[in-house]
């Protein structure tokens, strides 16, 4: 890897990590209701809860936050599912495209709703301006308010004595969509937009193309069917094209809360590959930043709300640590060069003239490095936006990001929902520490007892169970089969990357993989169901239990958790329990895979 | 509109709605 390449990563980290606490700090005021922001919209603010006949100072207990939670992602997700249905007959449709079919539709709500954006559509061919703006765009907004509420909902469970309540989640919704959401951003698009990234209600361009393009394409019978010859080989016929058609409309202020609620919903299919979605060097860079933005200062705020600015100093140290080694797993594996294509005498070493290394379903705009770090930073946190295609990763580099998904979306992971799986992580860390020494174990005050390990063990269990037991089924049924066309280590890899982003609500596909059928976008809808609401359940549950409990002080039994013993051992948990559940599963993909690509070097 | 989809999501929610009800009634109970 060039000098070059390493400075790209490091001035992503260090800008990263410097915006951390400015924004953390603003975000805990606003929960506050201390901030700028609070003050001046505030009979906005209020004129909201009027309309909605909602009282902002009645405060939920846990159940009561989990109900509204629950109700409002039921109502968003039916929107989108009617919005995609009823397409052709709304406005803002000037390709007159028609209505999503009803499984594909199903599976597009739940992904949104869930803050997952899977996406088995193609963006410009299936979407309405409509659907793209009020359906998913909106959800993007919502999706990520859920899960920042149900974080700041945990966080009041550590802060709170003897209290049976977590505050409001219509307030918390609101608040987090009005003063951090959208002004972060409507800055971001605005910026974008400047780069070159698309924001127009016009239909789509046809243009001239320079050079005519000729190309072989199926010929079809006057059943539609593709006629074959004799040997059952496909006819073709040669086409000349001398004009192509340009993809065009609002994608900016669709890409600017895509990066930044870690959704990952790319208005066009190719997501940020597209260079009207990330035209430069620098959208790539601001695109990538936003990624991980929130989460990164969520860890600040965290512990500002707590009263201890070490305590998510200490977290954000344990998500920076796994991030940048696995950075240096990935970059390196894609500079690497194919030894397939080494065998050929190609030449695939990085220079003045080209990025060297595995460029197949990489922009040579971006080049190897900006391509892995985006790669790492997507599913490490549960965003699942692209600028390259991860199946034409090799078999490493294309590992981790699935590795990192299959470790719960806690390193950064998803808005809100990454910091509170990381939070019960290191409930099960000081739990193992205490059983250890044989104390009841403390984090922030609380005893954590049985009850919490019990919550904590559901949401650790869930994804693992989605994941695994929708591989097995996937690869049982021939519904499931059908899909994958790559036989052996990589197209098992590419199921199991399907299940580990749907059960995980990260959202990123590996691609190859024909998901846009009946048994997938069924069975991918139900796992991101259950892979976002029966973890956020449990983790308010933990929150309604710590909020009754009084604090106790800190004596000399307590496990610190600010150290760096505390980060090497919930860094240790996270790892551990990722690959006891997962690598038996890896060794049938990727690593089969890479062994198979290693062998090619052996007499 | 094909409601099969709705129903099924209806019916998700319902169920969890009953594992916020299981996981109350295990806080208390313990």
């Amino acid at each position: 890897m060039a000098h070059t390449g390493y400075w790209q990563i490091a001035i992503y980290l260090i800008v990263l990590l410097a915006l951390a606490k400015p924004l953390g700090g603003y975000m805990a005021r606003v929960y506050q209701g201390e901030s700028a922001a609070n003050r001046w919209l505030a009979p906005l603010e209020n004129r909201f809860y009027r309309l909605a006949g909602v009282d902002p100072r009645q405060e939920m207990h846990w159940t009561g936050y989990a109900v509204a939670m629950l109700i409002f992602n039921l109502l968003g997700t039916a929107t989108v599912y009617a919005l995609q249905r009823l397409q052709h007959l709304l406005p803002l449709n000037p390709q007159v495209l028609g209505a999503v079919t009803p499984d594909s539709a199903f599976n597009t709500a739940v992904s949104f709703a869930t803050n997952t954006n899977w996406q088995g559509y193609g963006g410009e061919t299936t979407m309405s301006y409509l659907t793209q703006m009020l359906g998913l765009t909106v959800q993007n907004f919502l999706s990520a308010a859920t899960g920042m509420a149900v974080l700041v909902a945990l966080i009041r469970g550590f802060s709170r004595r003897n209290a049976d309540t977590l505050g409001n989640f219509w307030v918390d919704l609101t608040r987090t969509t009005l003063y951090i959401l959208l002004p972060l951003s409507v800055v971001l698009a605005l910026v974008l937009v400047g780069q070159g990234v698309v924001q127009t209600f016009s239909p789509y361009r046809t243009v001239q193309l320079t050079q005519p393009v000729g190309y072989e394409q199926p010929k079809l019978g006057v059943d539609g069917q593709v006629l074959k010859d004799t040997a059952g080989k496909p006819v073709t016929e040669a086409v000349v094209t001398k004009e192509q058609t340009i993809a065009v409309g609002p994608a900016a202020s669709q890409v600017a809360i895509k990066q930044l609620g870690t959704n990952g919903g790319g208005f066009f299919n190719v997501n940020s590959a597209h260079p009207l979605e990330n035209p430069t060097p620098l959208s790539n860079l601001l695109e990538m930043l936003a990624i991980l933005l929130i989460p990164a200062a969520l860890c600040y705020t965290f512990g500002v709300l707590v009263g201890d600015t070490r305590q998510g100093w200490a977290i954000l140290a344990a998500m920076t640590v796994v991030l940048v080694a696995l950075v240096f797993v990935t970059v390196p594996a894609e500079q690497q060069s194919n030894p397939v294509l080494a065998a050929l005498g190609v030449d695939q070493a990085a220079s003045a003239q080209q990025a060297g290394g595995n460029m197949e379903g990489k922009e040579t705009r971006f080049g190897i490095v900006n391509s892995g770090l985006w790669a790492v930073a997507t599913t490490a946190a549960s965003n699942g936006s692209v600028n390259s295609m991860h199946d034409s990763f090799t078999p490493v580099g294309g590992m981790i990001p699935m590795w990192l998904m299959q470790l719960g979306e806690v390193i950064f992971g998803g808005v809100g929902s990454g910091l509170y799986g990381m939070i019960v992580f290191a409930l099960v860390a000081v739990f193992v520490a205490g059983l250890m020494i044989g104390r009841t174990p403390e984090y922030l005050g609380k005893k954590i007892e049985a009850y919490e390990i019990k919550m904590a063990a559901i949401v650790i269990l869930v994804p693992p169970l989605l994941v695994l037991g929708g591989t097995a089924l996937a690869l049982m049924a021939d519904a499931g089969k059908a899909s994958v066309f790559n036989p052996g280590a990589h197209g098992f890899s590419e199921v199991l990357y399907a299940f580990s982003s749907a059960g995980n609500n990260n959202g990123s596909a590996f691609g190859g993989l024909s998901a846009n059928t009946p048994y997938y976008n069924s069975m991918l809808g139900v796992a991101m169901l259950f892979a976002r609401y029966w973890l956020a359940i449990p983790v308010l549950a933990i929150a309604g239990s710590l909020a009754a409990k009084k604090i106790v002080p800190a004596g000399p039994g307590t496990l610190p958790t600010h150290t760096p013993l505390f980060v090497a051992l919930l860094i240790g948990t996270v790892l551990l329990v990722g690959a006891l559940t997962f690598i038996p599963a890896l060794a049938l993909g990727p690593v089969v895979e890479h062994l198979q690509l290693m062998a090619i070097n052996q007499p | 509109m094909d409601f099969t989809f709705l129903i099924l999501t209806l019916l998700f929610f319902a169920l969890s709605a009953g594992l916020v009800y299981g996981c109350e009634r295990l806080r208390r109970s313990s």
